[in-house]
């Protein structure tokens, strides 16, 4: 007999108890990305773009087909992110366009994970450090990001130096040191010199792929220090070296899917060849066409950079920035913590937030907003700890939620800077708690 | 007080006022294994028996106890259970596997129909009937996603065949090639198309055996791109060894794909 079309995990002896509900689980299992509770999904994206397997490998989905996102715990969800442009030209070919530092050895694509091609370099000379450099042309000062994969195997060299080199002020903007140890790829760690290490690069917080030859290998997100455009800023590869650029040292790696951004949070791999390639940005939105009333959202997410700047939005109830009327949860008044707003043009703009950010990527944040005809307050719990909720709410509205547009938008305010990974989202009629909106059950 | 054996959708039986019978052989291992011969639509012959699990519904009763010391709270119990179990499909958990859930029908208690002393003895000793669907045990951490290209991936799997579906990108002509553990081929399926790179795709559902291609963004019919060989049911029961975490492996002889499935459990 056929089966029966699946059914959503949160409520499926009943109808959903809410206004609105979405599960990425649902998604994976119907292939739609329609809500639980019957909205139909728009999603665009205007290219191809990065999707992270549940072993932790990329893979380039086609134009319009949702990304996903599998966390260090192993929830999938549901990539959104800003448009991204890698910067580094033959991302994954170090024989084209790269300068080699030496006399450096190449092995053409002889690895792979997902299907981002590592080349196998190497570094044959005791007495220089050999590799590959490649002039990157950053707009703007700042912080930059410069993501790549390395992939390890028994035998190959022990450690890789990478550095972001400004050769005009010679000064390192990134530096450091990639160790193999002992005979398996989960040895691996990283020694910063200069720049950060975005994904602590102890597991389970690193992304970890799985190579072609079954062993595993690492997707490294690395941050600049402030770059100065105007200078020569160049990425450098060794791949048997250290950030101070040990001479001796000679071995192999797999390395390849450079990246640089003018961002500083990756946002998923975008390859090259020729030419920079942008990879668009994902817009998802449903209809909102409940009547005006007390509401609780509920967001469940998978921090991959969206928190990390003031401002980063995590969805808007009523598409509208003008002030007219809408309800939003963003990162504010700092970086890292959560703020409701609501815009209305009587009431004028009330916000409530949780300001004890900590917005270690990969993080599991649920996010909480109370919105009644009295009051507005948010909560937010990380990685399923005691939520934190605003001790100070928000005042009185006058009236029950209410926004111009009926629309419920995951990338919205035609710029969307940030990335997250949606897990679910919920929308109850009333107050409902925490323990209520992740059971269903009141 | 909970008792921690078992659970109707997340809630334990017990705090429900179900009590399970000790006498109860639990869910697991009844899942009798049948062959059948699968036709398809539209296509001549029929597919490879063995690689399509039938997956017949099957019966679970689970007898109990109703909580309470009185006629009255008996049958307080008995309507709190009816309301959660009642108006569609049930999701039945059990403590020895807190990662496995099936998917259930409420058909009956044995309290329907009886008076008088029958009434009261279904009330103390009644037995909750339920319909499966599917008879095996759905991993709640899936669905999985596993990626692969013309190097053979490996698909860990459960007990039971998976349910699954194939999404295939910047592919000319490809053929997807089903392997078992050994990198034997177990079975083919030839698509003719050539998707424009980062553009097109093509999703083949091995439950439903819908096949559906994409055109930034458009989905259309594309049954008509399956050209050779036949739809396969990956299974790591039949084409791997589960014990030894030896697994059924997928390939693709032109671009790439993407498996999203759901590990199941006999």
């Amino acid at each position: 007999m056929t089966l029966p079309v699946a059914l959503p995990l949160a409520a499926t002896n009943r109808a959903s108890p809410f206004l609105f509900e979405w599960d990425c689980r649902t998604f994976l299992r119907t292939g739609s990305l329609d809500a639980v509770t019957g909205q139909v999904a728009t999603f665009t994206r205007a290219s191809k773009g990065c999707s992270i397997d549940a072993n932790g490998n990329p893979f380039q989905v086609a134009h319009s087909q949702p990304r996903i996102f599998y966390g260090s715990d192993g929830e999938p969800s549901l990539w959104l992110s800003r448009a991204g442009t890698n910067l580094c030209l033959q991302s994954e070919n170090f024989g084209t366009t790269w300068s080699a530092i030496g006399t450096p050895t190449r092995s053409a694509a002889a690895n792979n994970i997902g299907n981002a091609v590592l080349d196998l370099i190497g570094d044959d000379s005791g007495a220089a450090a050999e590799g590959y450099s490649q002039v990157i042309t950053f707009t703007g000062d700042g912080v930059k990001a410069v993501p790549l994969f390395v992939a390890y195997e028994p035998n190959l060299g022990l450690s890789v130096g990478v550095r972001v080199r400004d050769t005009t002020a010679g000064a390192n903007r990134l530096a450091l040191t990639i160790s193999f140890t002992g005979s398996s790829a989960e040895a691996l760690s990283v020694s910063m010199t200069t720049g950060t290490n975005l994904l602590d690069h102890i597991a389970p917080k690193a992304i970890r792929g799985v190579d072609r030859n079954g062993v595993a290998g690492w997707w490294l997100w690395l941050q600049t220090t402030s770059v100065t455009a105007a200078n020569t800023n160049q990425v450098e590869v060794y791949p048997a070296s250290t950030a101070s650029l040990t001479t001796t040292f000679t071995g192999d790696v797999y390395a390849g899917g450079v990246q640089a951004e003018n961002a500083e949070i990756p946002a998923g791999y975008i390859p090259t060849t020729t030419g920079t390639v942008t990879r668009s940005a994902d817009f998802l939105s449903f209809p909102a066409l409940w009547k005006p009333q007390d509401l609780t959202i509920y967001i469940d997410h998978t921090e991959l950079g969206t928190l990390r700047a003031t401002g980063g939005k995590l969805l808007q109830l009523g598409d509208d920035d003008s002030g007219t009327s809408d309800c939003a949860i963003i990162s504010a008044p700092s970086a890292g913590d959560i703020q409701a707003t609501y815009n209305n043009a009587t009431v004028g703009t009330l916000t409530s937030d949780v300001t004890s950010g900590d917005v270690a990527l990969l993080d599991r944040h649920e996010t909480r907003v109370v919105v009644t005809s009295t009051t507005m307050y948010v909560g937010r719990s990380i990685n399923a700890a005691t939520e934190a909720v605003d001790a100070s709410p928000a005042g009185a509205m006058s009236h029950p939620l209410a926004y111009a547009e009926q629309v419920l938008t995951f990338t919205p305010g035609g710029t969307f800077t940030g990335s997250h990974g949606i897990r679910r989202v919920r929308i109850a009629p009333g107050v409902r708690t925490l323990t209520e909106m992740r059971t269903g059950r009141w | 007080m909970s008792s921690g054996i078992l659970y109707f959708n997340d809630i334990d039986a017990y705090d429900l006022g179900f009590d399970v019978q000790q006498s109860w052989r639990g869910i697991l291992g009844s899942s009798p294994r049948q062959v059948s011969l699968q036709g398809i639509a539209g296509r001549a012959g029929g597919i490879a028996s063995g690689y399509f699990f039938p997956r017949d519904a099957r019966i679970e009763s689970i007898p109990g106890f109703f909580r309470g010391a009185t006629a009255a709270t008996l049958q307080a119990s008995w309507r709190t259970v009816q309301q959660e179990l009642q108006s569609g499909v049930v999701r039945i958990r059990t403590a020895h596997d807190a990662n496995l859930e099936w998917e259930a029908n409420w058909l009956a208690d044995n309290l329907a129909n009886r008076d008088g002393a029958a009434y009261d003895l279904a009330l103390t000793s009644p037995v909750l009937t339920f319909q499966l669907p599917c008879p095996f045990g759905r991993d709640t951490r899936g669905p999985f996603t596993v990626g692969f290209d013309s190097t053979a991936r490996d698909i860990p799997g459960g007990t039971a065949p998976c349910r699954a579906r194939l999404e295939i990108f910047d592919a000319t002509n490809p053929t997807i090639t089903y392997l078992n553990s050994a990198s034997n081929v177990i079975a083919t399926l030839g698509l003719t198309v050539t998707h424009s790179v980062g553009l097109q795709s093509t999703i083949v559902d091995l439950d439903t055996r819908e096949v559906t291609y994409i055109n930034s963004g458009t989905p259309t019919n594309g049954y008509a791109q399956i050209t050779s060989g036949d739809f396969f049911n990956i299974s790591a029961l039949d084409h791997g060894n589960y014990r030894n975490s030896q697994w059924p492996k997928l390939k693709i002889s032109s671009g790439y794909g993407v498996l999203t499935y759901d590990k199941f459990y006999v």
